[in-house]
């Protein structure tokens, strides 16, 4: 399922209205069948939310915010990147090699190849 | 109520739907995410099914009840309320689902998924349940809701004080933990734990017969207290 990322300018930064504001995300996701909120970042400096979703569409996620009544600005598919690709821990759908990444080539006595 | 654009000066009382206390309040079943997803989903089905618009306040309003009730009727402390009165006024009253909700109704729906999250943040519980949106709806005194209570002449402090009472009456229902249960409920150590219950700060029962402590789920809150948000700023 591909991710997006969405930034949302939120004027009014009181809590109160974010809090009301991710009830209504939240509730509304479950109207798709495909739609699922990740994570979302407010930049208190910028009066910027920045969520991350996986989505079927950027359609679902533009129609999704009209019903919950929150903004949507720029909305661009990304592609996650995260520590565990690098650290060997389990992630969902990782496949493990099945012969070495690394490739020594044969030589003969004299040390040609 | 304030507000509502279907609200009409003669409209019968919703005679089903009745206050009086009881004896026996029955606990609202765990909340989180699948109170939220069960009356999210279940709004879209209540506005097939009434012929509302399923963004509406009353469209929630009945999904919440449907999610809530058993046989029927949804009951808690001084409400006690039929469903199918309910679902039968909101038919009447709703906002019919081929119409665009107001401005109000917009409003409404702002506020009230705010008045959640801070009925959240009072209590201090980690998620969101029943008792949450219960007193949201009471609070936001809105459309069905907030018409159906009021005729109740129910306070929010009452319903309040109904979870308390009610709480404490499940004695042969209520999930029983262990110290070292609820201390990895509440996040602290085991031995903070013993420490409440040997203070009497945290009240625990012995199984008869055995020294096995036990605390109930009730009185876990008595070691929570709501943060004024002004503390933390």
């Amino acid at each position: 399922m591909p991710i997006f990322m969405i930034d949302r300018d939120f004027v009014d930064h009181d809590s109160a209205a974010v809090e009301s504001a991710a009830l209504r995300a939240l509730a509304c996701s479950y109207r798709f069948d495909d739609l699922r909120w990740i994570r979302s970042f407010a930049d208190e400096e910028r009066h910027t939310i920045t969520c991350v979703y996986e989505a079927a569409s950027e359609e679902d996620l533009r129609e999704h915010a009209r019903l919950a009544m929150i903004p949507c600005g720029d909305v661009r598919a990304v592609t996650e990147i995260g520590p565990e690709m690098f650290e060997g821990r389990e992630t969902e759908g990782a496949v493990e090699p099945t012969t070495s990444l690394i490739h020594v080539p044969s030589t003969t006595r004299d040390g040609e190849l | 109520m304030s507000g509502d654009s279907s609200e009409r000066p003669d409209a019968p009382p919703l005679a089903a739907a009745r206050s009086r206390e009881t004896e026996h309040s029955p606990p609202l079943t765990s909340g989180g995410g699948d109170l939220i997803r069960s009356v999210s989903e279940g709004m879209r089905r209540v506005g097939d099914d009434l012929g509302i618009h399923d963004l509406s306040m009353d469209a929630t309003f009945v999904s919440f009840l449907r999610h809530a009730s058993r046989f029927g009727v949804f009951s808690f402390g001084p409400i006690t309320l039929d469903l199918a009165v309910v679902e039968d006024a909101a038919m009447r009253y709703g906002v019919p689902g081929d119409q665009p909700l107001g401005r109000d109704e917009d409003e409404a729906r702002e506020r009230f998924w705010g008045l959640v999250a801070e009925e959240q943040r009072r209590s201090g519980r980690r998620a969101i349940d029943e008792l949450h949106f219960l007193l949201a709806f009471m609070r936001l005194n809105w459309g069905l809701a907030g018409r159906i209570i009021g005729e109740l002449g129910v306070r929010p402090q009452q319903v309040e004080g109904a979870a308390r009472a009610g709480a404490g009456r499940q004695e042969g229902l209520e999930k029983l933990y262990t110290p070292e249960e609820a201390a990895e409920y509440l996040g602290v150590h085991v031995q903070t734990v013993r420490a409440w219950i040997r203070s009497g700060r945290l009240r625990a029962h012995r199984l008869v017969g055995q020294r096995a402590l036990r605390v109930r789920a009730s009185d876990l809150g008595s070691v929570l207290e709501p943060v004024d948000p002004a503390e933390l700023r």
